[in-house]
């Protein structure tokens, strides 16, 4: 029941939230931000449980025998949950402060909860029907909020985002009936489903594979098909953290993980020796998103190529097929998204307080605004992976994992790419502590209480993860266990 | 060698402190300079005697003090493990971190953001003296990224276009050596298991190339720190720039971490263990790993030669007082690099380039550091670091003169003063090592050693003329004339500096008995060589007096001659100067040249084009896949309807995959179902 109710009561506090006029800000706010305080507990009420060894699961419906509307969280989903029912938190906080100068709050905030809820559905889902409805309402409930400003550049974003996310959802459609039409079930199983099918139609097994590939690579943002994220940067910042932090690019590589271990199984998925086609498509995004991010000026922009690089690291430690290497990419779905949601918290912070964008525009920020700055810094460190940040914990089991896998190539890209990120990434820092600009030094607080506050919580969190590891590791492990 | 181990929390408090009171500077300068001040200058102080605490354990009870802390990365925590070695570095870095905060009290009025400054100095300092303090490479790893980036603010603090520049290239380079550190690392790690600092940790295993490669890429990640000969480039753009007491950290100890890192990779990684029962099991693997150790070592003494020469080359073309400097620290850091190379050249028997090069990094410390404050004072009063503008400055600066010839004749090498004992030790060093194996080409080295040693003489002998002794020039006379004495604070920085260069200058044997030989046993070295030949050594012998003389005479006379001629402002050689170019021959070499130059640069050129359309077009692909619809020239034949090529692809591949669903289904007409 519970992973339902997680599901259920942002639902129907979107609903509540209609009754709630444009106006009456003071009623809503507390009450969307509770809506979320009290999802976060009871996933985190869930976690509990998967941490002690149990399987949560609840039917809702039973369409037809063997296609059922089934919940269930195992380890990888509570990962998956947690990060981000723990994430919407601040950012809903984050929102309230972002928001308030800004038209449609109302339509905004309903919308912000129906993707909560969703989310936890992707998360939560049990077999790969009950994932792709999930994901389809995913696409749907984001729709509004990417196209929240209304101008055209939002409206065409909005089109390519629907274009996008309904072809990949088509891909997985049809992997999805191959599945069903060649093993007979859905359900995600310790170990995979696929057994003997291995043996007798590797070919097809190895097809629908790149098809699922493909399918949830849009949202993953595996390149050429990472389009739809750069330009769905018209969305208003709180958005744009949780598209790329946490809710929809994550819930690409969190199906591409279900079909990799859930469905495939490691086993099998070594026998088709399908990793490395992946691993190499990855690899090839991971540098070229880098060198483009080199070349975007507009901040936001910047941190979306980054987000694309940035997510192939999670994908290249699936590929790599080795238990060290999954635990890294695992391990990133955490770090990536405290710092991703960092970093775009900050933008927003800088856009809401200066109304700067362009990355040239901020030379001398630092004395305007030194605590998103500072945070800034740390973001930028833990996305080079440098070592008292998280960055650097995903990234060692991913080098360390493509070693055991017996490819250093990807050791090389891994590092390379890190360097990549250090040009892009630390000139914005530098240049907004040590150019000469024309900011002054703020007076009061530099930007509103309910931005400031979630930056700070968060950059301190990414270096007490970055050299605690007892509070992510654990739990990674018995991911990995319960995966391998 | 068994060796005891304590337990205790002294190693973690000395980084911990100077990182407390890092935040506590930073809020504190909101209130009051005053007491930023006082929390900076204590929280130094603290350091230096928490270090100074753990001489008793390490030294006179000769234990390791270890101590460990959470997880870092699984199974590796952070760890400390502090032998002698791991001491003097730490101890020269507190003591000397302690001297240029006490000048920068004063010295730091005339620059802004001084709370920044010493909340900064602080972190640095926190991540250097956590350095030499790491048990394992990870958390020395992470002291050393928490140093480079913490120092990158040091750099650019005046926030000048020539600093941020330099700066960027300090950052850059920092970020490319953290991350060819860790690249060894993780080859390391995934070969070993374990990263302790220890000898003997990877002989279990054999050798094979991953060791090598790992070490390498490791020893290119220090020698980035360290400005080892290739790799020295950002060195004199960013150690002048920063301010005064910042360049004298930068430039007398951080580089040495650097130096530490090489050390503990090709001294104490490479090197199999001691242990009888283990040579024994494993004599093969033994001899293999010493030759490593040993070839890596030769690789690194000629590193160093040519660090030496070259930093030697570069000062002497310097008129700025600081990059001068900056260049003379590359120059003896191939001195300590000589030294770190002999002792691993010779193997077991490499004691006295260990004993040269750690004595040697306390002595750089010491008057490199003092030189850089004396510029500093130089820069506070007159704001400008060119020597040719400057001149007598004896005669308003009576103190900075005295300090500054302490220290250039500790760096110089004349007997009496530090730095003649430490090159002594390393001058025997090589000396060794040539007869050890005969190689002649060493006997070479051993004369470039002389030549630089000659060469360092010559530049300080001119920097010191140029600036103190000499009349003023006209221009700047007036200037010079107002001069008012140094502030109290600079005279106490300069003042702790100059009299240990004296001290240990006057007692060699002090230092040497009380710091350098305990450490050597710290290492695997043959414990009898150094009872025979190190311990109780006679500074003062004709046999090395004798060559220090030459190389001060010689030095003296290339500056006398220097002097006469005007050789020193000859900044480009006739030859290549414009004159010369002018005339026929001039012309003729430089149609020669030119025409070669259009050879090679035709064939140059040719397979660069052919590549650079490669990647051009490549490149263009890459980018044209986030295009707006209609604004890439490259892409636009698939541009059909204004659907984007990606789109294109995700519709063709479920055409693909609709076709092979209706092949899977029916099948091609006439073959029938699958």
């Amino acid at each position: 029941m519970l992973p339902f109710l997680a599901i259920l009561i942002p639902l129907l506090g979107a609903v509540i939230l209609v009754f709630i006029p444009e106006q009456r800000d003071n009623l809503r706010n507390p009450f969307a931000f509770a809506i979320s305080l009290v999802t976060a507990f009871l996933v985190v009420l869930v976690l509990q449980m998967v941490i002690e060894g149990y399987i949560v699961t609840y039917t809702i419906i039973e369409i037809l025998p063997g296609l059922e509307f089934t919940l269930r969280v195992d380890p990888l989903g509570a990962l998956f949950g947690g990060a981000a029912s723990i994430l919407w938190v601040f950012s809903v906080l984050y929102s309230i402060g972002y928001m308030a100068h800004e038209h449609n709050r109302r339509r905004f905030f309903i919308f912000y909860m129906i993707s909560l809820g969703v989310t936890m559905g992707v998360a939560f889902a049990d077999n790969l029907f009950t994932l792709y409805l999930f994901y389809e309402m995913l696409t749907l409930a984001t729709y509004p909020l990417v196209i929240h400003e209304g101008h055209q550049e939002a409206q065409e974003a909005g089109v390519r985002y629907m274009i996008y996310s309904f072809l990949g959802a088509g891909l997985v459609l049809f992997s999805l009936l191959m599945t069903y039409g060649q093993v007979g079930s859905l359900a995600f199983a310790q170990g995979g489903i696929v057994g003997e099918v291995v043996e007798t139609a590797p070919m097809t097994l190895r097809i629908v594979f790149i098809t699922y590939i493909l399918g949830f690579g849009v949202k993953a943002a595996i390149m050429p098909l990472h389009s739809w994220l750069p330009s769905a940067m018209a969305a208003p910042t709180p958005v744009s953290a949780l598209l790329h932090a946490v809710a929809v690019v994550k819930s690409g590589v969190f199906g591409i993980l279900r079909v990799m271990y859930s469905v495939y199984g490691s086993s099998a998925m070594i026998e088709l020796n399908v990793g490395i086609i992946v691993a190499v498509l990855v690899s090839f995004t991971i540098l070229v998103a880098s060198i483009i991010a080199m070349r975007q000026d507009v901040l936001k922009r910047r941190l979306a190529y980054s987000t694309i690089g940035q997510l192939g690291y999670i994908t290249l430690g699936a590929a790599l097929l080795t238990p060290i290497g999954l635990g890294g990419g695992l391990l990133h779905i955490i770090n990536h998204a405290l710092l991703k949601i960092t970093l775009f918290f900050c933008a927003g912070a800088i856009a809401t307080a200066t109304g700067k964008k362009k990355i040239s525009e901020l030379n001398g920020i630092g004395r305007r605004m030194p605590i998103t700055m500072l945070a800034f810094a740390v973001g930028s460190i833990g996305m080079v992976g440098i070592l008292p940040v998280n960055g650097f914990i995903s990234k060692w089991y991913l080098m360390w994992g493509s070693l055991e896998a017996g490819t250093p190539i990807f050791l090389v890209i891994l590092v390379s790419s890190a360097l990549l990120n250090a040009v892009y990434f630390f000139p914005i820092v530098t240049a907004a502590f040590f150019k000469k600009g024309d900011f002054e030094p703020p007076q009061g607080i530099e930007a509103p209480l309910s931005m400031i506050l979630p930056i700070a919580v968060l950059a301190i969190t990414c270096i007490v993860v970055g050299i605690r590891l007892e509070l992510t590791l654990p739990f990674v492990e018995g991911v990995v266990s319960y995966l391998w | 060698m068994p060796q005891l181990i304590d337990v205790s929390y002294l190693p973690l408090l000395a980084v911990l402190i100077p990182a407390v009171a890092s935040g506590l500077v930073a809020l504190v300068s909101f209130y009051s300079e005053r007491w930023r001040n006082f929390v900076a200058t204590l929280a130094t102080a603290a350091a230096l005697c928490v270090v100074a605490l753990m001489y008793p354990e390490v030294v006179t009870k000769g234990q390791v003090i270890t101590f460990e802390l959470f997880k870092i990365v699984s199974p590796i925590n952070l760890t400390f493990r502090v032998d002698g070695f791991s001491l003097i570095v730490a101890l020269i870095s507190c003591f000397v971190w302690l001297a240029a905060t006490i000048f920068a009290l004063s010295y730091m009025t005339h620059e802004e953001n001084r709370g920044r400054f010493y909340s900064l100095l602080l972190l640095t300092m926190s991540g250097t003296v956590g350095v030499p303090l790491a048990g394992d490479f990870l958390s020395l790893l992470l002291f050393f990224e928490i140093m480079s980036l913490a120092s990158y603010a040091l750099v650019v603090h005046t926030q000048m276009e020539e600093a941020y520049s330099a700066g960027e290239l300090y950052l850059y380079l920092g970020v490319a050596g953290g991350m060819s550190i860790l690249t060894g690392l993780a080859l390391l790690f995934y070969r070993n298991g374990t990263l302790d600092i220890l000898p003997g940790t990877v002989i279990l295993k054999g050798m094979d190339s991953i060791i090598p490669l790992a070490a390498i890429l490791m020893i290119i990640g220090f020698g980035i720190k360290a400005g080892m000969a290739p790799l020295h480039i950002w060195l004199p753009r960013a150690h002048p720039v920063a301010p005064a007491p910042a360049s004298a950290l930068l430039s007398g100890i951080m580089i040495k971490t650097g130096a530490y890192g090489i050390i503990r990779v090709t001294n104490v990684l490479l090197v199999p263990t001691i242990d009888p029962t283990v040579a024994k099991l494993l004599p093969q693997y033994f001899e293999d790993f010493w030759a490593v150790v040993s070839t890596m070592g030769h690789v690194i003494i000629w590193i160093g030669i040519c660090t030496m020469f070259l930093g030697v080359v570069l000062a002497l073309i310097q008129e700025n007082i600081k990059k001068m400097l900056a260049c003379s620290s590359i120059s003896q850091m191939g001195f300590i690099l000589v030294g770190v190379g002999v002792a691993g050249y010779l193997k077991y028997d490499g004691a006295m380039g260990m004993a040269g090069a750690s004595y040697h990094i306390v002595n750089h410390a010491l008057f490199k550091s003092a030189l850089f404050l004396v510029a500093g004072v130089i820069a506070y009063k007159l704001d400008d670091l060119n020597m040719y503008n400057l001149g007598g400055l004896w005669r308003k600066l009576p103190f900075t003169t005295v300090v500054v010839f302490i220290a250039a004749m500790g760096i110089a090498g004349v007997p009496l003063f530090n730095g003649y004992v430490s090159k002594v030790l390393l001058h025997h060093a090589i000396v060794e090592a040539y007869e050890h194996y005969g190689v002649a080409a060493l006997l070479e080295a051993e004369r470039i050693f002389m030549i630089t040693a000659a060469g360092t003489v010559l530049y300080y002998l001119k920097f010191i003329y140029l600036t103190f002794l000499r009349e003023p020039p006209p221009e700047s006379k007036e200037k010079i004339e107002k001069l008012k004495p140094e502030s109290l604070a600079m005279k106490i920085g300069m003042a702790m500096l100059a009299a240990t260069i004296v001290f240990i200058g006057i007692n060699p044997g002090f230092m040497l008995e009380s710091l350098i030989v305990p450490t050597l046993h710290y290492f695997i070295f043959d414990p009898h060589f150094i009872e025979d030949h190190i311990v109780g050594i006679n500074f003062f012998a004709a046999y090395d007096l004798i060559p220090q003389f030459i190389v001060i005479g010689l030095g003296s006379l290339a500056f006398f001659i220097g002097l006469k001629t005007g050789l020193f402002r000859a900044d480009v050689p006739y030859w290549l100067g414009q004159e010369f170019m002018a005339s026929k021959v001039g012309r003729a070499v430089v149609a020669f040249w030119n025409g070669l130059g259009f050879v090679v640069l035709g064939i140059v050129r040719f397979f660069g084009n052919i590549f650079s359309g490669i990647f051009t077009f490549g490149f263009r692909l890459l980018q044209g896949l986030d295009y707006r619809p209609g604004e890439s020239r490259v892409l636009r034949f698939v541009n059909l309807m204004n659907i984007d090529f990606d789109v294109l692809l995700i519709m063709s591949m479920l055409g693909i995959a609709l076709v092979f669903l209706f092949y899977l289904q029916f099948g091609i007409i006439g073959v029938g179902v699958w």
